[in-house]
């Protein structure tokens, strides 16, 4: 049990980190509390969702912002998706730069649109980067016997 | 229609989101609109009952929780979206039947009514308890379906809690959810606290019979 309870302060002081440097926010706690033992890949489905979604509207905005003549109504659709679902696994990192991004697309900045997109990409594989630790953990504990500490 | 202080504020909050979303569907809701678009409307979601396919997600639980027995439409079409907002519903103990389009939504609820008809009223129990419909993508004609939904329900005699999920924060759009005659605003994604917070209120305009 030694294994277990070392994993299980590594995932602690790590998913401490996270939220410290907020990267994540309470949402992503709120994720966490909704998977119990009846429901034990909630968190790992839904963050497979975001990283597909995330994906999906980066390559979007590259293609949306190289247009000859950029449609900044359809940029800004895109960037308020990724928003929201930044926002409902609880990537705050992410969400705060998606907010930066839309200003600028209200201005019609192209300049601007297109740092932000390298600011929001910059933040999506950081966090997607940390996630993905996350997940190696929590399955590691599992593997060895052990619960997913409760993180309130 | 009042919305929670709460929630007034958080949109207020928000509101450094100053973009405007386009709606460009059909004013239905609008009074000076005449009764005859609202037909036409009506009977381009109603072009027939063909089976409409639903996601149903019922959890066997013991636990005594707050939902318990409830059930709940959510008409929803982002994956992530539905992922949350039925695992917070289920873990709350409610029922949740799944509709990822507004146009099947609409066929949906349409059908279960004239089913229960068919049937026979051995109870007027309605069949479901609360909607939560989700506002985020203004296009697909989701203002328009609470609509017919609306008129479908109480053409049965069922007056059922509609909720708009947004996350847009924008006046406008909260001042077009009430025009829908919503019965509240949920912001996304759905939090546990905050849907019970709803319904408490809902069971009590229902109880002093403010609807």
């Amino acid at each position: 049990m030694e294994i277990v309870a070392k994993l299980q302060k590594q995932f602690m002081d790590f998913i401490s980190a996270l939220y410290r440097e907020r990267f994540l926010d309470d949402q992503f706690l709120q994720l966490q509390k909704l998977q119990d033992e009846s429901n034990p890949d909630f968190v790992f489905e839904v963050v497979s969702l975001f990283f597909e979604d995330s994906e999906k509207l980066i390559n979007n905005l590259a293609a949306a912002l190289q247009q000859q003549v950029v449609d900044f109504k359809q940029v800004d659709s895109h960037v308020h998706q990724f928003k929201g679902s930044s926002s409902s696994i609880g990537a705050q990192r992410v969400k705060n730069a998606c907010m930066a991004f839309k200003t600028f697309c209200e201005e019609k900045n192209i300049e601007g649109c297109v740092q932000c997109l390298q600011h929001v990409k910059h933040e999506y594989f950081l966090v997607k980067n940390k996630l993905e630790t996350l997940m190696r953990l929590e399955k590691q504990i599992l593997a060895a016997g052990g619960r997913i500490p409760d993180l309130s | 229609m009042s919305l929670s202080t709460e929630l007034v504020n958080e949109a207020a909050r928000q509101l450094n989101e100053r973009t405007i979303h386009e709606l460009p569907e059909l004013d239905v809701y609008h009074q000076e609109q005449n009764e005859e678009t609202i037909h036409e409307l009506v009977d381009v979601y109603h072009p027939r009952q063909k089976d409409v396919s639903v996601d149903v997600i019922e959890l066997h639980s013991t636990e005594n929780l707050p939902l318990k027995g409830k059930k709940i439409l959510l008409i929803e079409d982002d994956s992530t979206s539905v992922t949350i907002s039925q695992r917070v519903i289920s873990s709350l103990g409610a029922v949740t039947y799944i509709c990822r389009n507004t146009r099947e939504s609409v066929n949906y609820v349409s059908k279960i009514l004239s089913e229960q008809r068919d049937v026979g009223p051995s109870t007027t129990s309605p069949p479901f308890d609360f909607i939560l419909i989700d506002c985020e993508k203004l296009r697909t004609g989701v203002f328009a379906a609470t609509v017919c939904i609306r008129k479908d329900l109480s053409h049965y005699g069922f007056r059922i809690p509609i909720m708009a999920l947004t996350v847009h924060s924008n006046m406008e759009v909260i001042a077009k959810i009430q025009d829908a005659e919503m019965d509240y605003y949920l912001p996304k994604p759905l939090k546990p606290d905050l849907l019970l917070e709803a319904i408490d209120y809902m069971e009590y305009r229902k109880l002093f019979r403010r609807l």
